[in-house]
């Protein structure tokens, strides 16, 4: 079991990991100047989805949403749901593992193939959920601290590089350009979060305030973000911005504290937060496929598993135009779909089924 | 001859894996541990012989085509 403070910390992580990095450009490039009010808009407008999760997981015992979708829609079609859950896990998994290949060879060790990035990654996350949820939250709780500091370190050493007017004018081409980047931000990655809430509440040993808790949490990551795009905008202004692919890592290399180059402070950060990602999405995966076999949590497809999310990884992506397509086009209804769709599908037929099944009612109490 | 060691490779982890955890292994288990193994073999063959692996993404794209961008332009002012 873990503390429901572990969870706040899980979610807070699993919001940051992979965006910190690269949403200050995709906002940017579709909201402008107004980026950072595009994210807090997708945090506003993502509470939605997650006080969906959350209610039908807690109405149905604290259970995860694969198992909710056993017990509300019964095993036929639940099991049909659970599928598409476990694919949603596993795909954004293998994009997240992706990811850290990308960077790394991008920025840090261009020759280098991707798979050992990867293939760390995915050791690491064998270990973890071996260990089981309780290692996972103890290791996000220790290093969440570091993406504070991170934070706050940038906001202290950047202060005197600030250009506040590169933030106005605030709403100067109205909604439109806010809404679109919202819409972007919520995809990737507020209506993701159903991988983590769907998962941790089934281990979480308190259960008082559980959305008002998580609920913080949501808006923690939120402002987070929202707070890195005002730094990045600030320092570099919208163009360029939106043109530089890891923006907060550029910030950090513009930091020149006694001739010493610490962007390698985000470097870690990220990863971090990248890591826990990537291991949620790995264990809602596992979890989720046990659950539809109905054999009880086992470590036999721990192995199998890691190995397609290194295979699959290495070439997920073909090519820059393909990468765009997908996370502009393509990964905002496909999130909103297990996000929001499905969540609230699954909370009408709960209590649609409540009211007129009374046996349904008892099994649930 | 990469492919080769690789594919031997998971199939030496594959059986150490299986041999080495103990408990009950029902039928349902070992049918999705000996999928989760196929697939990783068959995409490696196919990498190895210059198919069009299975991507994920191809899936996702397929399944929102009719929607997807519709609702981009709409969101965004396009149309």
């Amino acid at each position: 079991m873990i503390t429901l403070r572990q969870a706040q910390t899980l979610l807070f992580m699993f919001i940051l990991g992979t965006a910190i990095l690269v949403i200050p450009s995709i906002a940017a490039a579709y909201s402008k100047q107004d980026a950072w009010l595009a994210v807090l808009l997708a945090g506003l407008i993502g509470l939605v989805s997650l006080w969906l999760v959350v209610s039908v997981c807690k109405r149905v015992g604290n259970r995860t949403i694969v198992e909710a979708g056993l017990v509300v829609l019964g095993p036929v079609f639940g099991t049909f749901l659970g599928l598409g859950y476990v694919f949603f896990a596993i795909h954004l998994g293998i994009l997240v593992t992706n990811n850290v290949g990308t960077f790394m060879t991008t920025l840090l060790q261009p020759p280098a193939p991707l798979w050992p990035f990867h293939l760390l990654l995915l050791l690491v996350a064998v270990y973890i959920y071996r260990l089981g949820p309780w290692a996972l939250a103890g290791f996000a709780q220790l290093l969440s601290v570091t993406l504070i500091l991170v934070l706050l370190f940038g906001l202290l050493t950047l202060v005197g590089q600030f250009q506040p007017q590169f933030l106005r004018p605030v709403l100067g081409e109205g909604w439109r350009p806010v809404w679109t980047g919202s819409y972007l931000v919520l995809g990737f990655p507020f209506w993701e979060t159903v991988i983590v809430t769907g998962w941790v509440l089934r281990w979480v040993n308190e259960r008082d305030r559980l959305f008002r808790r998580m609920a913080v949490s949501y808006g923690g990551g939120a402002v987070y973000l929202a707070t890195v795009i005002v730094l990045t905008l600030m320092v570099f202004g919208v163009e360029l911005t939106s043109e530089l692919s890891y923006p907060l890592y550029s910030l950090f290399q513009e930091i020149h504290v006694i001739d010493l180059r610490i962007e390698g402070l985000t470097l870690f950060a990220w990863l971090v937060s990248v890591q826990i990602k990537a291991t949620l999405c790995y264990a809602f995966a596992l979890d989720g496929i046990c659950t539809l076999l109905r054999t009880g949590k086992s470590v036999l497809l721990t192995v199998p598993l890691a190995i397609l999310f290194v295979i699959v990884a290495d070439y997920v992506y073909p090519t820059t135009a393909h990468l765009k397509q997908v996370v502009n086009t393509y990964w905002p209804p496909y999130a909103m779909m297990f996000g929001l769709v499905l969540p609230l599908l699954l909370f009408l037929v709960l209590h649609l089924r409540r009211r007129f099944s009374p046996a349904f009612a008892r099994q649930l109490r | 001859m990469t492919t080769f060691i690789l594919v031997a490779f998971i199939l030496i982890i594959a059986r150490w894996e299986w041999v080495r955890t103990s408990g009950e292994k029902p039928m349902r288990l070992r049918m999705t541990y000996t999928l989760l193994y196929g697939i990783n073999i068959t995409l490696l063959a196919m990498l190895q012989l210059k198919m069009a692996p299975l991507n994920p993404n191809d899936w996702m794209i397929w399944l929102l085509q009719p929607i997807a961008e519709p609702m981009f332009r709409w969101i965004s002012g396009e149309s």
